[in-house]
């Protein structure tokens, strides 16, 4: 195993985080809810700061004939701090 | 500790804590702890026709276990030196973990 | 910091099952433990209900921290100011699970 100078590969699940410092990242949340944005800060609990975020809330509606539909919702931030408790999972990709 | 000092320096600028009960607080920060518990001044709530509960309250302390969001002011927030530190932090998460 | 200013003041809880007290904190810790006196708990009607908006007396309260959600500091002067018993409102939602 090389040892050593890690800085540019992945031997532990928070080096992918760290390496996608200062790129655009896709965040999935608690509570059927996605952010995109990009990553500049991040520690051990997951607890994270993204710029131009863009948020997806998923929520079900029900009709008068009780029949559900999934709607969404989008709203953007400058800035965000996310609470590393509500952290499900970060990708590099965004889902096409 | 790092977003312990991040919130550090953005005391006394206008900031808004969404909760996980989705009530949206916003206020001047006054201060935080390790815990990242949130203490606001001049407050007021986003929604206040739905949460009309805190309308005699100007002062806030805010449990940091029940932020799902904070959002801030970008022209605050020097990126570049957020990176840096973050950079630093992890790294010397891995020393440590090395030391068992 | 913690809740010490607070102290021997007037404060409003919301806690984790989105209830809201309101009472004098006598005392509180590092965890957020807060111990109420003359506690009571301020249920708000939802809009359009014909019930009014009350108060139920509690007495003493200790909250353990972990089911605290806000504690704010009741500006006494501005809370007397409203009735609120025609205040309404939304339910406050859990913060638990999400």
């Amino acid at each position: 195993m090389a040892d050593n100078d890690q800085s540019n590969s992945v031997s532990e699940p928070l080096d992918l985080v760290r390496l996608s410092l200062d790129e655009v990242v896709f965040v999935k949340l608690r509570g059927d809810r996605e952010l995109k944005g990009r990553l500049h800060a991040y520690d051990s609990h997951c607890n994270i700061v993204l710029g131009e975020v863009e948020e997806t809330i998923y929520t079900i509606e029900e009709d008068d004939e009780g029949e559900e539909t999934v709607k969404t919702t989008k709203k953007q931030a400058e800035m965000l701090f996310v609470r590393g408790e509500s952290f499900v999972l970060i990708s590099p990709q965004p889902p096409s | 500790m790092l977003f312990f000092s991040f919130f550090k320096t953005l005391v006394n600028h206008e900031v808004t804590v969404e909760l996980k009960n989705d009530i949206s607080i916003r206020g001047t920060l006054k201060s935080v702890d390790q815990y990242l518990n949130i203490k606001l001044d001049d407050i007021s709530v986003v929604e206040e026709m739905k949460y009309p509960h805190l309308s005699s309250v100007k002062n806030v302390f805010i449990r940091g276990s029940v932020v799902r969001y904070v959002h801030l002011p970008a022209a605050a927030v020097d990126t570049p030196l957020l990176e840096d530190a973050t950079r630093r932090e992890a790294s010397q998460a891995v020393a440590k973990a090395k030391q068992g | 910091m913690s809740l010490q200013a607070y102290i021997n003041k007037k404060v409003l809880i919301i806690t984790v099952d989105g209830r809201t007290l309101v009472g004098t904190l006598l005392s509180c810790d590092q965890v957020t433990n807060v111990l109420l006196e003359h506690a009571v708990e301020r249920v708000i009607r939802e809009h359009g209900s014909e019930q009014a908006s009350e108060e139920q007396p509690l007495g003493s309260y200790l909250i353990r921290g972990d089911n605290v959600v806000v504690c704010g500091l009741v500006d006494e002067a501005l809370d007397a100011s409203i009735d609120w018993t025609k205040v309404r409102g939304d339910v406050i939602g859990s913060t638990k699970n999400i």
